[in-house]
């Protein structure tokens, strides 16, 4: 018997069971019946148990095994039954009685039973069939069991349902709203499946999340709060990793709190929790918990219901969201349709009351018989009434407009002899074409059938479609012409005008839109017009449109159609004649017409002030009220002419007619107000013009584009008369200020001269009888009367009026005249107040017939004050010219001395100053220079001439070019210092000349120096750790002798300062203390810009400001090499980690950084990079440098709070090991804060060829 | 896109699973996901990891969190064939003395 069971496993293991012990006893004596069974039993591939005998004793086969039995086996075989299936005999146990007791078979179909065969409970489904097992006796003994699993078929069944349910529920147009509660009811049918669910959306301004809906939990659970706030350290629920897209299988054990029950006897264990994300963007905006099946394993299945269920919801609200914005979207747009028609239609109304109280007296006073028609008065008067009517017009413009938009006009439809009505209108415009000398032409034929028209709306029409025409046409002519074609009656208006662009037509008919950059009478419109037509036109189920050619014309078309079909038989009259007379036309548009026609239409200028000394001011303008408004403001005061435009004013000021000043509107067809300052500004006849602008642009914007265009002044309208003319007077008066000035410096010497001119005086000596005469102006020179002067004798006069010091010399110059010989000299004379003059005196010496000296005479000419000017002007022109030649030596050597070039040198950031000390036109000693060498190396000068003034700046000059030529040779620094050394000895004799020269290499990272006798230069390394650079020889014309090059490492980053003495050396302080405070002054944060940095030294450390010359350089090492930066946008399901480590390892690879530096910052960037994305933010920017054999990684996210340092975790710890990655993996690392947030950086370098030389 | 790849098997009683693959703090969960589902706790798992081109902090702690989980379960975690990548955190991270490796 046992040996049949060995073919199979079970057999087998049923062979080992110890049958003795049970109730059936050694298998050898069992019934064939039995034996018969179990031999089925174990042959058959269906899955089968049995139970025989009194305790029924459980069988069963492979199938049973692999796929009910689980962990059960093979302790189960030899058992009875209700042992083994204990935990579900009270659903089966029944069963198995009725079957053994009646003999009737069982069928169950997709039973559910609850197994644990895995470890766990879990949920199972079965369909099974019991049949009755007879015995040898046919007595019924035992049970056979044939089952089938359908655990997975009902279970992705109910899934199915679910998510069927859902989505029937949830499609079409619901609110989000709706969706979430479809969503909910959802969970709540199927809660086998999901014990509960909750939903969190962020709530619109993103700060907290907010519960939408909770099923199969209570409203006040403590795991479904109503809202998660975004900085809860601690949520229920892993908000942050759900809204960053991740899901999150939550452990219910590890929380605080009982989960909710659920329908089973057993809490769910775990959660779900899925992001749920938006259409348009990855980022989640809420997440949905689901509950979990603490019966179903949590596997693919499980989890991809639980995300198929969310898609299904996230899909739901984008859709209800999407919808629910376009509604919002279509009605705020009709909303602010509506508001703006209201708009209009309101203020149009509100428009019309003054308007009609400002045209009623007007007219009335126009009507005045007493207002006589010279009186200035009806001029302006009848300025208000015309702008009044055009104001109005526009207004009825708008408000019909605005009625056609609220569909609140009434159209009066009539049978219309059209042609009979459209010729008025069209000739109306025939006075004005006639004085523009265009040509107007009319040409109709008559219409097959009836047509009906509105004769209001049809004279709009017209007179819009002419007033267009006429306004762009300057020659040539208009043609209209009114045909029937194609059952339409068309009207087209054709123009030989400017023509408008291609890309314009399209809008020519909407609202406000107005030409660009068209030639125009004017300027003026409203952008309404051809709108109106065009809306006028479909009022009449007709249309408008337009061609046009620039330069060529335009042609405008109105097709309408005849007879009535198309029109609301409301608004069509019958009548049995078509009508012939038109509307009362609005004329306004004709005599607007009128007045745009050429500048001679200006009225004549009035009697005023016309004589050279009036201001003449050219008022630029092309509305002819506003140019006539403004022309005559402005002729009360001045001689006034006016221009149409831009082009018309610089023609008239072209020939000869030049103002004194010119007032311009802004806008003007042509030329602009803007155009016209910028050509007169070109000219230099016109360039010194004062401009005064006047536009409608309010604004500070306004006026500072005029005033930074050139313009003198700049007027808003409206302006009050006495605005303009304030503006105006000040601007005349300012620039005549100016011209007055220059005038008078021109004239001032002359009159000068003419002064001393007159303050000659003439004397007269007769040498017989000794006496003296002398004018009445000699009289005054010398302070006496004429009886005194007359009372002293020849020669005792000299002594009486000449200086004693000069009396000598005069008695003598006039001893030493021969007659007819002339003699000139200065002298003093002392007048009896004790006051001296300096006086030039002429004289000659007469002879008698004989030839005898007889009289001697001359005159005498004050000249102490023009001395005294000439003097002190000679002074002043040798102190000038001193200074100016002093000067520009100082200049020209400051510019040979300091480089001229900007500093772009590719490896180091470069900041200088200089400032002589004494304020003026001294030169200082100190330079400095900067020199590029070969192999991309700088050289770095500073150098101290002890001394100052040309001399010093001439012997700094020479060792400049000395330097330049040396560093060109690429001498060693030593060697440089030898050469210059020679020089200065032989150059500048005694003088003292210190010099610090320094070669920087890029590729080695350092400096290579020499320095004679200067201030040490100082090295901050990126710490911010200050070394003094002490060594160096004596100065230069000392005997430098064989100090030789000293080397000093500057790595990216490093900073080398050097100075004068001027810095650092202070009256009253040691130049030691100054160097310290040199030391601790400077930001030596590499990176920062080093733009400022001097200045603010020098402020530091000279709040007094330098009383030596000071000059500083200053030189920071970068890394520029190489550079690239990646910008990271934390995004939910994209690799960003590893797309970093990717961009930094490519780069490097380019780079040919070695494998090992790569492999190792590759790490530093995924630990960095990672970091950033966990405590700080989105997004993350990265920057790799390399310098050399030096590679900078820089990570700056935003979050500047958070600076994170390398922590000791324990061996179990699974976090915290980064920061001591890249702690143990960098040469150097650290962080600093930034605008945005912080930068962590890490450095490495390697060994490289650049390093091995020197 | 980074992906693991996994393959596994069983060997002599013990499963093993080959890792292929970058791992880092965006592939730990597919790593921890792959390793739960073999739902091996309670017996030997053996990571083979000569395939792992990369691994940083976050895939290390991955790791330990593996090994943490084998032990609670009343398993074992070895880790077999390292690649360089491996080796070298584990080295420079003193973690040679956690982790078995055979």
């Amino acid at each position: 018997m046992r040996s049949t069971w060995t073919s199979s496993e079970v057999g087998r293991d049923l062979a080992a069971v110890d049958w003795a012990s049970t109730t059936l006893g050694d298998p050898d004596g069992w019934p064939v019946s039995l034996k018969a069974a179990v031999r089925i039993l174990l042959s058959s591939k269906f899955a089968m148990w049995m139970a025989w005998g009194p305790e029924l004793t459980f069988f069963c086969n492979d199938s049973y095994r692999r796929d009910t039995l689980g962990d059960k086996y093979p302790w189960a075989l030899g058992r009875p039954a209700p042992e083994v299936w204990s935990e579900i005999w009270d659903d089966i146990g029944p069963r198995v009685r009725t079957v053994v007791e009646t003999g009737e078979a069982t069928w169950d179909e997709s039973l559910q039973l609850l197994l644990e065969r895995s470890g766990f409970v879990e949920e199972t489904y079965h369909t099974f069939s019991y049949s009755p097992l007879a015995d040898d006796d046919g007595r019924i003994e035992g049970m056979l069991c044939v089952v089938s699993e359908v655990t997975e078929e009902t279970i992705s069944t109910r899934h199915m349902t679910t998510l069927r349910d859902l989505g029937a529920r949830t499609t079409g147009r619901h609110s989000e709203a709706e969706a979430i509660a479809a969503a909910c009811e959802q969970i709540d049918a199927d809660p086998l499946s999901l014990p509960f669910g909750i939903v969190y959306l962020l709530d619109p301004a993103g700060r907290e999340l907010v519960r939408a809906c909770a099923a199969g939990v209570d409203g006040d659970h403590p795991m479904a709060p109503e809202t998660i706030a975004l900085d809860d350290p601690a949520p229920v629920w892993p908000a942050a990793a759900a809204l960053a897209g991740r899901q999150v299988l939550v452990d219910l054990a590890d929380l605080p709190h009982a989960p909710p029950p659920g329908p089973w006897h057993q809490p769910p264990a775990q959660a779900l929790v899925v992001p749920l994300v938006g259409a348009a963007s990855s980022e989640p905006y809420g997440f949905l918990v689901a509950g979990l099946s603490p019966f179903r394993p949590v596997d693919d299945v499980y989890t991809g219901f639980v995300d198929l269920f969310a898609g299904q919801l996230s899909a739901a609200i984008n859709a209800a969201r999407t919808f629910d914005g376009e509604k919002r979207r279509a009605e705020t747009l009709a909303r602010l349709d509506q508001a703006k028609t209201d708009f209009f239609t309101n203020v149009s109304h509100e428009f019309r009351t003054p308007l009609t109280l400002l045209l009623g007296p007007a007219s009335d006073a126009l009507n005045d018989p007493g207002l006589a028609p010279d009186d200035v008065q009806r001029r302006r008067f009848d300025v208000i009434h015309r702008n009044g009517q055009r104001l109005l017009e526009l207004v009825n413009s708008l408000l019909d407009f605005s009625r056609l938009e609220a569909g609140g006009i009434t159209s009066q439809f009539e049978v219309v002899d059209l042609e009979r009505v459209t010729e008025p209108l069209v000739m109306m415009f025939e006075s004005a074409a006639e004085q523009a000398g265009l040509s107007l032409e009319f040409d109709t034929e008559p219409f097959s059938s009836d047509c009906y028209v509105d004769v209001e709306h049809w004279a709009k029409i017209v007179l819009n479609l002419m007033s267009n025409a006429f306004k762009f046409t300057f020659d040539g002519g208009i043609s209209v012409t009114l045909r029937e074609d194609d059952g339409h009656a068309v009207l087209v208006v054709r123009d030989t005008g400017s023509g408008i662009a291609a890309d314009e037509l399209p809008h020519l008919f909407e609202r406000f839109h107005r030409g660009r950059n068209q030639a125009s009478r004017t300027h003026e419109g409203s952008g309404i017009g051809l709108a109106l037509v065009a809306e006028l036109s479909r009022l009449h189920g007709g249309e408008a449109s337009a061609t046009s050619a620039e330069g060529v014309g335009t042609e405008m078309t109105v097709r309408v159609p005849l007879g009535r079909a198309h029109l609301p038989s409301a608004e069509v009259t019958d009548s049995a004649e078509p009508r012939t007379a038109g509307a009362a036309a609005p004329t306004a548009l004709v005599s607007e017409a009128r007045r745009w026609l050429a500048p001679e239409a200006d009225a004549p200028a009035p009697a005023g002030p016309l004589d050279d000394h009036v201001a003449r001011v050219l008022v630029v303008d092309d509305n002819l009220d506003m140019r006539g408004y403004v022309a005559d403001l402005l002729r009360q005061r001045y001689a006034v002419t006016t221009a149409s435009d831009g082009i018309d004013a610089l023609e008239q000021m072209h020939q000869g007619a030049v103002p004194d000043l010119v007032v311009t509107d802004v806008m003007m067809p042509r030329l602009d107000g803007f155009g016209l300052l910028k050509r007169m500004q070109a000219d230099s006849r016109t360039t010194s013009v004062p401009v005064i602008m006047v536009s409608a642009r309010a604004g500070e914007e306004g006026t500072v584009e005029g005033l930074e265009a050139g313009a003198a002044d700049y007027l808003v309208k409206p302006f009050a008369a006495r605005e303009l003319l304030a503006r105006v007077g000040v601007n005349l008066e300012l620039d005549r200020v100016r011209r007055i000035r220059a005038t008078l410096e021109r004239s001032e010497a002359l009159l000068d001269q003419a002064q001393h001119l007159a303050k000659v005086g003439s004397w007269e000596v007769d040498l017989e009888g000794r006496t003296v005469t002398g004018s009445d102006e000699l009289l005054r020179l010398i302070g006496r009367s004429r009886a005194e002067f007359e009372a002293m004798d020849f020669p005792d006069v000299i002594a009486g009026v000449v200086h004693p010091d000069d009396a000598d010399r005069v008695t003598h110059a006039l001893a030493s005249l021969t007659v007819g010989g002339l003699a000139s000299f200065d002298q003093r004379i002392v007048r009896p107040d004790g006051t001296e003059k300096l006086v030039t005196v002429r004289a000659s010496l007469q002879g008698d017939e004989s030839g005898a000296p007889r009289t001697l005479q001359g005159s005498m000419q004050d000249i102490t004050e023009q001395r005294a000017a000439e003097q002190a002007l000679a002074e002043a022109r040798a102190r000038e010219e001193a200074a100016q030649r002093e000067h520009s030596i100082a200049e020209q050597l400051q510019r040979s001395l300091l480089p001229a070039e900007t500093f772009e040198i590719e490896h180091l950031d470069v900041a200088t100053y200089y400032r002589a000390g004494v304020e003026g036109t001294y030169v200082g000693g100190d330079w400095y220079d900067i020199i590029h060498l070969d192999g991309r190396r700088t050289a770095m000068v500073m150098g101290d001439v002890m001394g100052r003034g040309v001399r010093a700046a001439s012997v700094m000059g020479q060792l400049r070019s000395a330097v330049r030529a040396f560093a060109t040779l690429d001498l060693p620094p030593h060697e440089v210092m030898q050469h210059l050394d020679v020089l200065v000895q032989d150059l500048a004799g005694d003088q003292i000349v210190t010099c610090v020269y320094a070669v920087h290499d890029p590729a080695a990272e350092t400096v290579r120096y020499a320095n004679a006798g200067h201030l040490p230069p100082l090295v901050a390394a990126r710490d911010g750790a200050v070394r003094r650079l002490t060594a160096g020889g004596p100065p230069l014309g000392a005997g430098y002798g064989d100090v030789p090059t000293e080397e000093v490492d500057l790595p990216a980053g490093a900073t080398i300062v050097f100075y004068t003495d001027g810095l650092v050396e202070h009256r009253g302080h040691d130049i030691d203390e100054g160097i310290l405070a040199l030391e601790r002054h400077i930001d030596w944060h590499g990176g920062s810009s080093l733009v400022g940095v001097p200045e603010s030294i020098v402020d530091a450390l000279l709040p007094q400001g330098p009383d030596d010359d000071v000059a500083i350089l200053i030189a920071r090492a970068v890394a520029t090499d190489d550079e690239v930066t990646m910008s990271m946008h934390r995004d939910t399901g994209r690799a960003t980690v590893a797309e970093a480590r990717q961009f930094v390892q490519s780069s490097l690879q380019q780079w040919h950084v070695p494998e090992v530096v790569m492999r190792d910052l590759a790490l530093i960037t995924s630990e960095l990079v990672t970091n950033a994305m966990v405590h700080g933010g989105a997004p993350v920017d990265l920057r790799l440098q390399r310098s050399g054999a030096r590679v900078l990684l820089e990570v700056l996210d935003d979050a500047a709070g958070i600076m994170p340092r390398p922590q000791d975790p324990d061996d179990d710890d699974e976090h915290g090991r980064g920061l001591r990655i890249v702690e143990t993996l960098s040469d150097e690392w650290g962080m600093r804060t930034t605008d945005q947030g912080k930068c962590v950086w890490s450095a490495r370098t390697w060994a490289s060829a650049g390093r091995t030389e020197s | 896109m980074t992906e693991l790849t996994f393959t596994h098997d069983e060997v002599a009683g013990r499963t093993v699973l080959a890792v292929a693959g970058e791992i880092d703090t965006q592939t730990t969960d597919e790593l921890r996901g792959k390793v739960d589902e073999l739902d091996v706790s309670h017996r030997t798992l053996v990571l083979d990891l000569h395939a792992v081109e990369f691994v940083d902090s976050s895939g290390l702690g991955a790791l330990l969190g593996i090994k943490k989980q084998q032990d609670r379960g009343g398993g074992t975690l070895l880790l077999t064939r390292l690649s360089d990548a491996v080796a070298r955190i584990i080295e420079i991270t003193k973690m040679d003395r956690v982790f078995e490796v055979v």
